[in-house]
């Protein structure tokens, strides 16, 4: 991995929350990473570690407390525009809109993102045809099933081809079909050479999907690299025990004495 | 240019959407369109129906001392004549509140004059309705008895002078001047009721639909996002005035051409409606503007149609005070928010607008909007992070 393929660069980077009577948060406690063009990078923890607060300031929905977070070469402080241009976004909290078929939603995200004419109509029937949505582009999403409904989001996701696409556990709340598609997309977005950085707590997702594991918790980014070299940094035998391994220690050195 | 576009796009998908809505639909479409002709039938039947019912009523009158010609006027005018001698006020009174009596009459004579004193409880329909028959009798006999006392004298009622009223005012000014008692007031609730709907629908809406986040990824600035959620609300709010003006228009000019006003022409001119609509577009801006600021505050949609409750009332004001004859929009009252675009509404109506007044009225509104625009964008700016504190 050289510096020129580098697409998401994460240095020190630091959140607080306001919290009542001016207590504060720290959510994520300066972590640092990169992730490359046609690289998957994992973000591993439980809940509450961190992981959506950081994906969520590289896709500009907010903003550090301190550090620097650059993706694509946009800086996501000095140019959010642009990085939200470089980026698809894709998580349980990114809805579709109801009222719209999916036609529509692809054309208007589309249209957003600088296409018009042939070209949009070309993109639009592309990703449709591409996800088979055929059968269901002129339904209005809101009469959608969940697996129709995540592939009209990946189609979202993918209108404008960006080159670096941000996953926040994309496969939970889903059924077994659509979970299936949507590590295959994940899977066929790396063979495009494609950059795409998940979070997930699903140990065996992150061991088939991921080509490197960053394990985050209580915002500290504790350890990282492939999961043979989580595996072997810990001495354990599977990516579990690493994980929990590294989640102990980290405990432990919080225990005093 | 391609910003102007973006923004275009957002502003067209965000109306698509609102015209999508069930509910929107209904209160912008659906009920000005239906309600006045139905208000308005309703109200004429209703009348027709009270107007009969009173006819039927029968009046129950107690008389006391009554000349043979008062016993025969209100016997012929169909009321129910008791007559007594050993009357007292104290039994009348309590007749008339155990309602056996509706009114009593009692007549008197000083100095060769003959006084009617008629007794009634005016807290009910029925004592009410039976004085005014009395009175009406009364009235129709004392007419006819100086009329046949003048001819008896050998004058000519004919003769006397008459009374001829001339008003310069055209029956179009009356009926602008009708509709500016009750318009402004109308104008501006719907308005902001018109408003408020879309203006939550956008920004909680779109947090309880799940696509808030989605719709703050759009490659585009913050400002534009607001922006266009504002044109989209100030498009359904024009509108619903626009239906409700039309459909209201048509219902009183069949109301008035039913009872025969031929002085009152509440036909509004094509300028008047432009201007109507110029008006209640910067008002809606405005308002638009308030509460798309108030509900990024609001967690759900019930929360945020509490917050933007005292608002209605805000708005009813201005249109009470319009009604006060010595206020007009000038160059003072067209620095008062709200209560400028109410005297507006009132001068396109009455034909008494000016010119200066009303561009300071439109220049005041669309600053201030453009101030809640800004501080909504603001707020939304700031709104992910607590949703993320929140969350995480």
């Amino acid at each position: 991995m050289n510096d020129q393929e580098i697409l998401i660069q994460v240095s020190s980077l630091k959140k607080t929350f306001p919290r009542e009577a001016g207590n504060h948060v720290e959510a994520l406690k300066g972590i640092t990473f990169s992730c490359a063009k046609g690289e998957i990078y994992g973000l591993l923890g439980p809940n509450g570690a961190g992981k959506t607060t950081a994906l969520r300031i590289l896709a500009t929905l907010l903003r550090p407390s301190s550090g620097k977070a650059v993706v694509n070469g946009f800086d996501v402080m000095k140019s959010p525009v642009s990085v939200r241009r470089s980026l698809g976004f894709l998580s349980g909290t990114t809805g579709l809109y109801p009222r719209l078929t999916a036609r529509e939603t692809l054309e208007f995200f589309a249209r957003l993102f600088g296409m018009k004419g042939k070209e949009l109509t070309r993109r639009v029937q592309e990703v449709i045809h591409g996800l088979e949505m055929e059968s269901f582009s002129h339904v209005p999403c809101e009469k959608l099933s969940t697996g129709m409904k995540q592939r009209v989001s990946i189609g979202r996701t993918l209108i404008h081809d960006p080159d670096v696409l941000i996953l926040d556990e994309p496969t939970t709340g889903l059924d077994v079909l659509a979970a299936a598609g949507t590590r295959d997309f994940i899977q066929s977005a790396k063979a495009r050479g494609k950059c795409v950085l998940m979070s997930t707590h699903i140990m065996s997702e992150a061991e088939t999907l991921c080509d490197r594991l960053g394990i985050l918790h209580e915002g500290q980014l504790l350890s990282e690299g492939s999961v043979e070299e989580l595996k072997e940094k810990t001495g354990e035998k599977n990516l579990e025990d690493a994980f929990l391994r590294c989640i102990r220690r980290q405990a432990g050195k919080g225990i005093p004495g | 240019m391609s910003r102007l576009l973006d923004l275009l796009h957002l502003f067209r998908v965000e109306v698509q959407s609102q015209y999508r809505d069930r509910q929107a639909l209904l209160y912008g479409v659906l009920l000005p369109v239906t309600l006045y002709p139905l208000l308005l039938f309703g109200l004429m039947q209703a009348t027709s129906i009270s107007a009969g019912l009173t006819e039927r009523i029968p009046s129950r009158v107690l008389l006391s001392h009554p000349p043979s010609w008062m016993k025969d006027a209100l016997s012929s005018a169909g009321l129910h004549l008791e007559t007594r001698l050993d009357l007292d006020n104290a039994g009348i009174r309590q007749r008339l509140h155990e309602g056996s009596l509706d009114a009593a009459v009692r007549v008197s004579s000083e100095e060769e004059k003959t006084v009617l004193q008629i007794t009634y409880d005016s807290s009910q329909e029925r004592s009410l309705e039976a004085e005014y028959r009395i009175v009406s009798c009364m009235e129709s006999v004392r007419a006819n008895r100086i009329i046949r006392w003048l001819r008896e004298r050998g004058f000519r009622p004919e003769d006397l002078p008459s009374i001829e009223e001339v008003s310069v005012t055209s029956s179009r000014q009356m009926g602008g001047f009708a509709l500016s008692l009750f318009l402004p007031g109308f104008l501006l609730v719907v308005a902001t009721m018109a408003v408020s709907h879309p203006a939550i629908d956008v920004t909680v809406g779109e947090r309880e639909r799940n696509t808030w986040e989605t719709t703050l990824l759009l490659p585009v600035p913050r400002a534009w996002i607001v922006a266009s959620k504002l044109f989209a609300v100030v498009i359904m709010a024009l509108g619903a005035v626009a239906l409700n003006l039309a459909s209201m228009s048509l219902s009183i000019q069949h109301l008035v051409s039913v009872l025969q006003v031929d002085a009152l022409d509440v036909t509004p001119s094509p300028s008047q409606v432009l201007l109507l609509l110029l008006a209640a577009g910067t008002y809606a801006l405005l308002m638009g503007s308030v509460m798309i600021l108030i509900s990024t505050r609001a967690s759900h949609f019930s929360e945020a149609q509490s917050l933007v409750a005292p608002l209605y009332l805000v708005s009813i004001l201005p249109g009470f005070l319009s009604t006060i004859s010595t206020l007009h929009l000038d160059r003072t009252t067209a620095w008062i928010p709200l209560l400028n675009v109410s005297l507006a509404f009132k001068g396109i109506l009455s034909h008494s607008l000016r010119g200066t007044p009303f561009l300071i009225h439109l220049l005041l509104s669309s600053l201030l909007a453009c101030f809640f625009t800004a501080w909504a964008s603001r707020a939304v700016r700031r709104q992910p992070l607590q949703e993320g504190a929140a969350r995480e």
